[in-house]
C-alpha cells in the first residue's frame, strides 16, 4: 500500500497527463458534431446499420435538446395558416375536399453522416428506396431548409445539403417570389448568400426568407432563414444579400424528407423547356 | 517563479488569450490561416517548472481558446500534449545545469538561433497536432497541410515579431 501511494506520487505528473489528455478527448469526440461522425463512421465504415445503433445512444443523450427544437417547430405550425397544416397530417387529412389532393408528404428520418467543412457538403439518413425515398426529393430540419436527395440506396439516402454550392433555390423574401437564387459562397456555415436580386426592391433587414414551389422539391413557406445584411453588388442593378440559416446545419439529426406527389410529373413536363441546372 | 512572475503571467495570459479570441481568430485572411498565438505562453513557461502546473495551465488555456471557438477538447488536447513533449525535450536534450537556471526562455537569455528553432519547431509541431485533431481523420489531408504549413509560418512569424518587441521587458524583469 506504502509502495503504491509512493508510485502514484512519483508519477502523479504522468497519471495528470492522462487525465487531461482523456478529458480534452472526451469533449473531442463527445461535444463537436463533426469529431462525433468522424469517430463513430470510423467504427464503423462496413456496415450504416451499426453506426446507425451507435447513433441511437448517442441521440438518448441529445433527446432534450431535439425536444426543444420540436417544441419550437410545433409553435410554427401553430401559427402558421390551414393550407400548410394538411402537409405534415397528411396521412389523416387527405381530403378535405374533393377538390383538393395533399401535394406534399413527410417521410421522418435521421441523419446518420453530415459534413460541413467543405465546400461541397452533404449528408447520409437513414432512409431509402425502401421507406419510399426517391432522387430530387427535398430535405428539411424542424427550423427550415436542410437540402436534396441526390442519391438513394436500398436502406439509406444521401442529399446536397444547403452548405454546398451547387445548391440553388428560388427565394421569396417577405412573402414575395423573386428572381433570384440562393447559394453558399462556401465560407461561412451560418450565411447563404442571395444572388442576381434586383435592386429595384426594397429589401430589409430580418426579412424573412421562405421557399417557392420553383423547382418543385419543397412546397411554399418553408423556412430557409432571414436577411441579415444588404449591400449593393459591384456588378450593379443587383444586390449583395447575406441569409442568417434558420437551421444550424452543424448541429443537424432530425429531419423530413418532402415527397411531391406530382415532382416527377411537373419535371417530365417541364424537361423539354427549361435548362438543366 | 515567485508571486511577482505569476501574477505577470496571468495578466499577460489576460492580454494574449484576448488577442487570440477577440483578434487572431476572426481574422478571416484566407481557408488555410488559423494561427496561434497564445501558445507563446506555455514556450516561455519557466524551464524546469512542475510537469503538473504545466499540464493544468496548458489545460486551462486550451480549455479557454475552446470555449470561445465552440470546439470543446480540441485546444485543451493539443496544449497539454505540446506542453507533454516540451518536458521530453527539455529531460532528454538540454543539459540539466541549464536546467537547473529555471530561466523563461525567450531572446534575452538564450542563444538566438537555438531559441528561433526552438520556437518555430514547437509551433509546427503544435499546428500539425491541432489540425490533425480537427480533421480527425487522414482525408483531405492535402488541405490538412496547406493549413499546417501556413498556419505555423505566421504564428511562427507572429511569435517571434511578439516576443522580438516585449523582449526589453523581460530582460529587465531577470
Amino acid at each position: 500500500m506504502q509502495n503504491l501511494l509512493q508510485f502514484l506520487r512519483t508519477n502523479f505528473h504522468y497519471f495528470l497527463f492522462l487525465i487531461l489528455q482523456g478529458i480534452s478527448i472526451f469533449a473531442l469526440v463527445r461535444f463537436n458534431t463533426y469529431h462525433q461522425s468522424v469517430f463513430f463512421s470510423t467504427a464503423s465504415t462496413v456496415n450504416g446499420n451499426i453506426l446507425t445503433s451507435r447513433k441511437n445512444v448517442i441521440n438518448y443523450f441529445l433527446l432534450k435538446s431535439e425536444n426543444q427544437k420540436l417544441k419550437e417547430e410545433n409553435i410554427l405550425l401553430r401559427t402558421r395558416g390551414t393550407e400548410n397544416y394538411i402537409f405534415i397530417n397528411s396521412d389523416t387529412s387527405v381530403a378535405r375536399d374533393s377538390n383538393r389532393v395533399v401535394q406534399y408528404s413527410y417521410i421522418p428520418a435521421k441523419v446518420i453522416y453530415n459534413n460541413i467543412r467543405k465546400e461541397k457538403n452533404y449528408f447520409t439518413m437513414d432512409r431509402g428506396i425502401k421507406h419510399g425515398v426517391s432522387k430530387d426529393m427535398g430535405v428539411i430540419s424542424p427550423l427550415g431548409v436542410a437540402g436534396i436527395i441526390v442519391d438513394v440506396s436500398e436502406n439509406f439516402c444521401i442529399a446536397m445539403s444547403i452548405l454546398n454550392s451547387n445548391f440553388v433555390l428560388t427565394p421569396k423574401i417577405n412573402g414575395r417570389t423573386h428572381s433570384g437564387q440562393v447559394r453558399w459562397d462556401g465560407k461561412n456555415e451560418d450565411i447563404v448568400q442571395l444572388e442576381k436580386i434586383s435592386d429595384q426592391y426594397q429589401i430589409k433587414v430580418g426579412q424573412e426568407v421562405t421557399t417557392t414551389e420553383y423547382g418543385h422539391y419543397f412546397p411554399e413557406h418553408i423556412k430557409i432563414g432571414n436577411v441579415e445584411s444588404v449591400e449593393q453588388s459591384d456588378e450593379g442593378k443587383y444586390l449583395d444579400i447575406d441569409v442568417d440559416l434558420a437551421t444550424d446545419m452543424s448541429q443537424l439529426s432530425e429531419v423530413y424528407i418532402i415527397k411531391n406527389k406530382f415532382g416527377k410529373e411537373l419535371k417530365t413536363l417541364e424537361a423539354p423547356y427549361i435548362d438543366a441546372n | 517563479m515567485q508571486t511577482r512572475d505569476w501574477i505577470r503571467f496571468v495578466l499577460s495570459a489576460i492580454v494574449i488569450l484576448a488577442i487570440q479570441v477577440l483578434v487572431i481568430n476572426n481574422l478571416n485572411l484566407n481557408q488555410y490561416m488559423f494561427p496561434q498565438l497564445y501558445i507563446i505562453l506555455l514556450l516561455t513557461l519557466p524551464i524546469n517548472l512542475k510537469h503538473w502546473i504545466g499540464y493544468l495551465i496548458a489545460f486551462a488555456l486550451g480549455f479557454v481558446i475552446d470555449s470561445f471557438s465552440y470546439t470543446p477538447g480540441l485546444q485543451s488536447f493539443t496544449a497539454v500534449f505540446i506542453m507533454f513533449l516540451r518536458y521530453v525535450y527539455f529531460n532528454t536534450v538540454v543539459d540539466k545545469e541549464w536546467l537547473s537556471t529555471g530561466i523563461r526562455p525567450n531572446f534575452s537569455n538564450a542563444d538566438t538561433g537555438w531559441f528561433v528553432i526552438y520556437v518555430s519547431i514547437f509551433t509546427t509541431v503544435f499546428h500539425t497536432i491541432l489540425f490533425l485533431m480537427e480533421n480527425f481523420s487522414f482525408s483531405n489531408f492535402g488541405s490538412t497541410l496547406f493549413k499546417i504549413a501556413y498556419s505555423s509560418s505566421l504564428a511562427i512569424f507572429l511569435i517571434l515579431l511578439f516576443l522580438f518587441t516585449f523582449n526589453r521587458e523581460t530582460a529587465n524583469d531577470s
